[in-house]
C-alpha cells in the first residue's frame, strides 16, 4: 500500500468518526492560525487543514469559508485591543482588502475537500 | 468516475492556480501589507510606543496631554534632547525621513521612477552637501550634543517601535538618523521658503511679451501703502538694539555695507533714533547688472519650467503681529503667528513643551530637529513670516563645449561627479553633478544656470533657533537673531517685561560687478533680480563659497536690516518691508491684501482702546486672526458696478448679489461663490487665455493686486488676445452667471472645500474634505488648490495664557487618537491652551544609565 493510500485511509477513518474530525479541525486550526500569522498563504494552509476532515466537499468549502472568517475575526479583535478597529475600519479599501483576502483564501484552500 | 476525475482536475487547477498567483510581484505585495495577522499595515495598527528606557544622558519623562502633545522633562538638556529625539521618532519618522529622501534625493529608491526627477534635481543641488557643511559649522558650539543626543533619541524610536503605516505600504526600513538628516530638515524650509527661479521664468515672459511689460506685470514693488514698516512704526519704535549697538550707524563706514544707498528711513519722524544708515561713499542708485553679451546664455523655458517644479506653491507666506502692552486689556504684548505653509497629513509642524532646569520652552518644532521655532518660553514670545527677501541668484556662462566655463579672463574645469539615482523596480539614473565658482548647476533640455544660495553653506540657524529657546528677554533674542542666517525672516518678540522687537533676519547678499572679488568691476552693490553673466563676474557675492563656512562681511549687517525695538505694533504678511530699505532687499514680496487687512484691524482696534473703548485681548487676536473679509473684493466687485448699466439678465443679478454681499469669504455665502468665481473668470480672461495662448502655460501669472490694479490704459489691454478691461470684466461676469446656475453652485462652501492630502497620495491616508471660510488674500488663509494655509495659529501673551492649533493632529501615527483630532477646531476657528504644564498621563520615561531595558 503507498504513502497516498495511508494518508487517504487515515483521512478516511477521521472524516467518519466526530471525535476524531473534531480533533483535526481544532489542530488544524491551531496550526493554520499559527502559520497565517507568519505568511498569508498560512490562511490557505489552515482552511485545507479544516476543510480535510469535512465529510464531503461542499462541508469542506464552508469549513474554508469559517476559516477564512475566523482569521479576519481575529483581526479584528487584535485591532480592537489595540483600540485601533475603528480607524483600521475608516482605512477603507485596505480593510476590504483584508476581509476579501481572508474570506477568499479560506474557500480557495476549503477547495482541497473535493480534491483529496 | 471519470466525473469525479474532471471535479478534481477543476478544483486541483483552481487551488493551485490560486496559490501560484501569490507568487505574482503585485499579489504578493498587497498580500505582505494588508493580509489579516500577517499584514504589515495591521502589525503598524497595533504599534505600542512609549514605556520606560534608559538613557545614556539622563534622567527624563515624557507626558503626553490630550491632545496627543508631548510634555517633556529632563534633568539636563541632552537628556531632554533624547527624550525630544524618541517623541518625534515614535510620532513622526515616516515624515522625517520623506523629508530627507526628498533633500538628500533619494526618494526614487523607495518610490519608483515617478520622483526621479525630483531626486535628479536634488541631487544636483547636493543640499545634503551643505548639511554636511552645516554639521561642521555646529561642531564645538553648545548645539551639537544636543543635536547628537536627539539623534540617538530618534533612533532608540526606530529602532523599538516598530513601523507606522507608510513604510508598510512602501515596504522599506529608514536608515539611522544622522546630524546630517537634523540639518536637511533647515535646508528643506530654507529653501521652501528662499529658493526661487524668478529670474528665469520671467525671462520666459519677457521673451514673449517684452522686458517693459515684465516690469509691470512683475514689478518689484507694488503701488500700495501697507509696508510692514509703515510711518507709523517707524514712529513708535527705535532702531537702538539692546547692547548699545544703533542700528547700522555704527556699520556704516564697514566694507560690507559700502555702496548700499541710504537708509535714511526719510519719513521717519524719529529719524535721530534711526541715525545715518547711508554709507560714507554716499551712493543711492543701485547700478544695473551690464548685459551679458559674451555669456552664452543657455537659458529657456525648459529649463524654468523644470526647475520651478521644485520651489513651493505660491501662497507660501505667513502672517504675524504683535501689540505692546500699551493697548491690551492686561497690559502686556501679545504676539500672533500663523505660518502659511503647504497644508498635509500629518501637519508641517510639532507641537512639544520641553523642559530641563537650564530652559523651558513651548511652540512648534519640525519633526526632525530638535528645536522649538515657533513659540514661548517663561521669558517670551516669538514668531515667524517669510520676508520674501532675494537670497538665490543664476548665472549662467560661456563654456567651450570641452567641460570649461569662462570665469573672468581665465577658463575654470567644472567640479563633476558622476552620481547615481537609485529607482525601486526601474533603471537606476546616472547624472554628472557640476559645480561652479557660484554654485551647482541644474540643467534641462541642454538648457543650464548655476545656483547661489544662501542656505547652500554651513548655516546657523539651529543654533539660533536654539538660543532662542534660551533667551531671557530682548537682549538674548537680539543676540540669537543675529546668528540666525538662512531662511530671511521677518520676526516678531515680546517679553514679559514689555519689550516688543520686530527685525528682519537671515543672511542678505550684496552683489556686486567682480569688485568685490578683487576684479575690475565698478564694485557698486547690484540687483539680483535677473540671470548674472557668470562668465563675465556680475553679480558676485563676497565673504560665501557654496557649501563652506560664509562670513558676514559681503552680506547686509544685523544692524542695518530693517526693524525696530519697542514699536508699538507690527503687523507682517509678506509684503513689501518697508517703503526704503536702503539696499536690495527682493522681489518676491506677497501682494498686500493680508497685511493691509492686518493693519487695518489693529488700526481699528488701537484706535478703539486709545478712544476707551475695547482694549485688546486675546479674544480680539483670534478675532483677527480668523478674519475672512478679502480685500480683493473691494476692488473686483467696485470695478463691477462701475460697469452693471452694461449688464443684463443674470450678470446684472450677479452685480447685485456681490453690491449686498459684505467681502467675508464664508462657506455659506452666495456673494463670496460668485466674487470667487468672477475673479477666477476675470483671471482667465485677462493673463491666463493669453499666457496659454502665447505657450507661456508654466509660466506664473501675474498676482491679483496686478490683476485688479492694472489700469485700463495699460497696453496690456491694447494686445489683440487680450480684450479691454471693461469688456474682460462684462465677459466674466455674463460667464459666472451662466457657468454657477449650470454647475449647481449654491455658496462658497461648494467650492472650497479643503482636502488635506497625505504625501504619499493615499486617499485613505489623507483628511476628509471639508468646506473651509477663508480664501488666499484673507486673514484666515486657505487655498484649496495648492493645499496651502494656517499651518499653526499662535496667539500668545508671555503670561502663560496662549492658545494655538494645528491643521490636523499632533501625530503622524494614521491609527492614533491624535491624527487628525484639531482639524475640525482648526477649521472653526478654536484654540487650545499651551499652557506650560507638565500635565496628562505618563508616556515615556527615561532613567540615567543602569536603568530600564534600552
Amino acid at each position: 500500500m503507498s504513502t497516498t493510500d495511508d494518508l487517504q485511509t487515515a483521512l478516511d477513518r477521521i472524516r467518519a468518526d466526530q471525535q476524531g474530525r473534531w480533533i483535526a479541525t481544532i489542530v488544524g486550526i491551531g496550526i493554520g492560525i499559527l502559520a497565517a500569522t507568519i505568511d498569508p498563504v498560512g490562511i490557505v494552509l489552515g482552511a485545507m487543514l479544516v476543510a480535510l476532515p469535512a465529510r464531503d466537499p461542499y462541508r469542506g468549502v464552508f469549513r474554508g469559508l469559517g476559516f477564512g472568517l475566523l482569521v479576519v475575526g481575529l483581526l479584528a479583535v487584535q485591532l480592537l485591543l489595540a483600540g485601533t478597529l475603528g480607524p483600521a475600519v475608516g482605512l477603507g479599501l485596505p480593510f476590504y482588502l483584508a476581509v476579501g483576502i481572508g474570506v477568499g483564501f479560506g474557500v480557495l484552500g476549503g477547495l482541497v475537500r473535493g480534491i483529496v | 468516475m471519470v466525473a469525479d476525475r474532471t471535479r478534481r482536475a477543476v478544483l486541483g487547477a483552481a487551488l493551485g492556480g490560486g496559490l501560484a498567483a501569490t507568487a505574482v510581484p503585485t499579489i504578493r505585495q498587497y498580500l505582505r501589507q494588508f493580509a489579516p495577522l500577517s499584514g504589515g499595515v495591521w502589525e503598524a495598527a497595533q504599534r505600542d510606543i512609549g514605556g520606560d528606557f534608559s538613557s545614556p544622558y539622563g534622567d527624563a519623562t515624557i507626558r503626553k496631554d490630550e491632545f496627543g502633545v508631548p510634555h517633556v522633562e529632563a534633568e539636563n538638556e541632552q537628556a531632554l534632547a533624547y527624550a525630544t529625539g524618541y517623541v518625534h521618532g515614535a510620532d513622526r519618522l515616516f515624515q522625517m525621513d520623506l523629508v530627507r529622501r526628498q533633500m538628500r534625493g533619494t526618494l526614487s529608491a523607495v518610490a519608483g521612477s515617478a520622483t526621479v526627477e525630483t531626486d535628479e534635481f536634488h541631487r544636483r543641488m547636493d543640499f545634503t552637501a551643505a548639511a554636511k557643511a552645516t554639521v561642521e559649522r555646529l561642531r564645538g558650539t553648545e548645539t551639537e550634543p544636543i543635536v547628537e543626543a536627539y539623534v540617538e533619541g530618534v533612533n532608540l524610536a526606530r529602532r523599538r517601535e516598530g513601523l507606522p503605516i507608510e513604510f508598510e505600504l512602501l515596504e522599506y526600513e529608514p536608515d539611522p538618523w544622522t546630524a546630517t538628516d537634523v540639518m536637511l530638515v533647515e535646508k528643506q524650509i530654507a529653501w521652501a521658503l528662499t529658493g526661487n527661479f524668478r529670474p528665469l521664468e520671467r525671462s520666459v515672459v519677457a521673451d514673449e511679451f517684452g522686458e517693459d511689460t515684465v516690469e509691470r506685470l512683475y514689478p518689484d514693488r507694488m503701488d500700495h501703502d501697507s509696508p510692514i514698516l509703515r510711518d507709523r512704526e517707524l514712529a513708535s519704535g527705535s532702531r537702538e538694539l539692546p547692547g548699545g549697538m544703533a542700528g547700522n550707524s555704527s556699520r556704516s563706514s564697514s566694507s560690507s555695507s559700502r555702496n548700499l544707498g541710504s537708509v535714511g528711513f526719510a519719513n521717519h519722524p524719529a529719524s535721530d533714533q534711526t541715525v545715518n544708515r547711508s554709507d560714507s561713499q554716499g551712493s543711492h542708485e543701485l547700478s544695473e547688472p551690464t548685459e551679458s553679451g559674451s555669456g552664452d546664455h543657455r537659458v529657456g523655458a525648459e529649463l524654468a519650467a523644470w526647475c520651478s517644479q521644485f520651489t513651493s506653491p505660491d501662497g507660501v507666506g505667513s502672517n504675524s503681529w504683535l501689540v505692546s502692552g500699551a493697548h491690551t486689556a492686561h497690559g502686556e504684548p501679545i504676539v500672533c503667528n500663523d505660518p502659511h505653509l503647504t497644508l498635509m497629513a500629518p501637519p508641517v509642524w510639532y507641537e512639544q513643551h520641553v523642559e530641563c532646569p537650564v530652559y523651558e520652552a513651548r511652540g512648534v518644532a519640525f519633526p526632525g530637529a530638535p528645536f522649538v521655532v515657533i513659540g514661548e518660553n517663561g521669558a517670551g514670545a516669538w514668531g515667524f513670516t517669510n520676508v520674501g527677501a532675494d537670497v538665490c541668484d543664476h548665472y549662467s556662462y560661456e563654456t567651450d563645449g570641452e567641460g570649461r566655463y569662462r570665469y573672468g579672463e581665465e577658463w575654470r574645469e567644472f567640479e563633476t561627479e558622476t552620481v547615481t539615482i537609485a529607482v525601486d523596480g526601474g533603471s537606476n539614473r546616472t547624472i554628472e553633478r557640476r559645480k561652479t565658482v557660484h554654485g551647482p548647476v541644474v540643467e534641462e533640455a541642454d538648457q543650464e544656470v548655476a545656483v547661489a544660495w544662501t542656505g547652500l553653506a554651513g548655516t546657523e540657524t539651529f543654533a539660533a533657533v536654539r538660543d532662542l529657546g534660551h533667551s531671557e528677554g530682548i537682549d538674548d533674542v537680539v543676540s540669537a537673531l543675529r546668528r540666525f542666517d538662512a531662511p530671511t525672516q521677518n520676526v516678531v518678540y515680546a517679553d514679559r517685561d514689555g519689550n516688543t522687537l520686530y527685525w528682519t533676519t537671515g543672511r542678505i547678499p550684496i552683489r556686486r560687478n567682480d569688485g568685490a572679488n578683487g576684479g575690475s568691476g565698478d564694485g557698486e552693490a547690484v540687483r539680483g533680480d535677473r540671470i548674472f553673466d557668470g562668465s563675465a563676474r556680475e553679480g558676485e557675492w563676497s565673504g560665501f563659497e557654496p557649501y563652506g563656512t560664509p562670513s558676514w562681511e559681503g552680506f547686509v549687517q544685523f544692524e542695518d536690516k530693517p526693524g525696530l525695538v519697542n514699536p508699538d505694533y507690527v503687523a507682517t504678511a509678506n509684503q513689501r518691508v518697508m517703503d526704503d530699505p536702503g539696499f536690495y532687499l527682493g522681489d518676491g514680496y506677497a501682494a498686500p491684501f493680508r497685511g493691509a487687512r492686518a493693519y487695518e484691524r489693529l488700526d481699528e482696534a488701537v484706535a478703539g482702546a486709545e478712544g476707551g473703548g475695547a482694549t485688546i485681548d486675546m479674544e480680539t487676536m483670534a478675532d483677527v486672526q480668523q478674519d475672512v473679509f478679502d480685500r480683493r473684493a473691494e476692488l473686483l466687485v467696485s470695478d463691477l458696478l462701475d460697469v452693471r448699466s452694461q449688464l443684463e439678465g443674470d450678470a446684472d443679478a450677479l452685480a447685485e448679489t456681490l453690491d449686498a454681499w459684505d467681502g467675508r469669504m464664508e462657506t455659506d455665502a452666495r456673494g463670496a461663490l460668485l466674487f470667487d468665481q468672477l475673479l477666477d473668470a476675470f483671471r482667465e480672461i485677462v493673463f491666463e487665455d493669453p499666457y496659454d495662448a502665447a505657450g507661456l502655460e508654466d509660466s506664473p501669472l501675474p498676482n491679483d493686486w496686478i490683476l485688479l490694479t492694472l489700469s485700463a490704459d495699460d497696453p496690456w489691454f491694447d494686445r489683440s488676445d487680450v480684450p479691454a478691461r471693461e469688456d474682460a470684466l462684462i465677459q466674466a461676469a455674463e460667464r459666472v452667471a451662466t457657468d454657477v446656475d449650470e454647475d449647481g453652485l449654491d455658496d462658497y462652501g461648494d467650492v472650497n472645500k479643503l482636502g488635506i492630502d497625505h504625501p504619499l497620495g493615499v486617499g485613505f491616508l489623507g483628511y476628509d474634505a471639508a468646506r473651509a471660510d477663508g480664501s488666499a488674500a484673507t486673514l484666515k488663509n486657505v487655498r484649496v488648490d495648492s493645499d496651502v494655509g494656517s499651518s499653526w495659529r499662535m496667539i500668545a501673551p508671555p503670561n502663560g495664557d496662549s492658545t494655538a492649533i494645528l491643521p490636523g493632529g499632533n501625530s503622524g501615527d494614521y491609527f492614533s487618537d491624535h491624527y487628525d483630532d484639531q482639524l475640525s477646531m482648526w477649521l472653526d476657528g478654536e484654540y487650545k491652551s499651551m499652557a506650560a504644564v507638565h500635565g496628562g498621563s505618563t508616556f515615556a520615561t527615561f532613567a540615567g544609565e543602569g536603568g530600564g531595558d534600552a
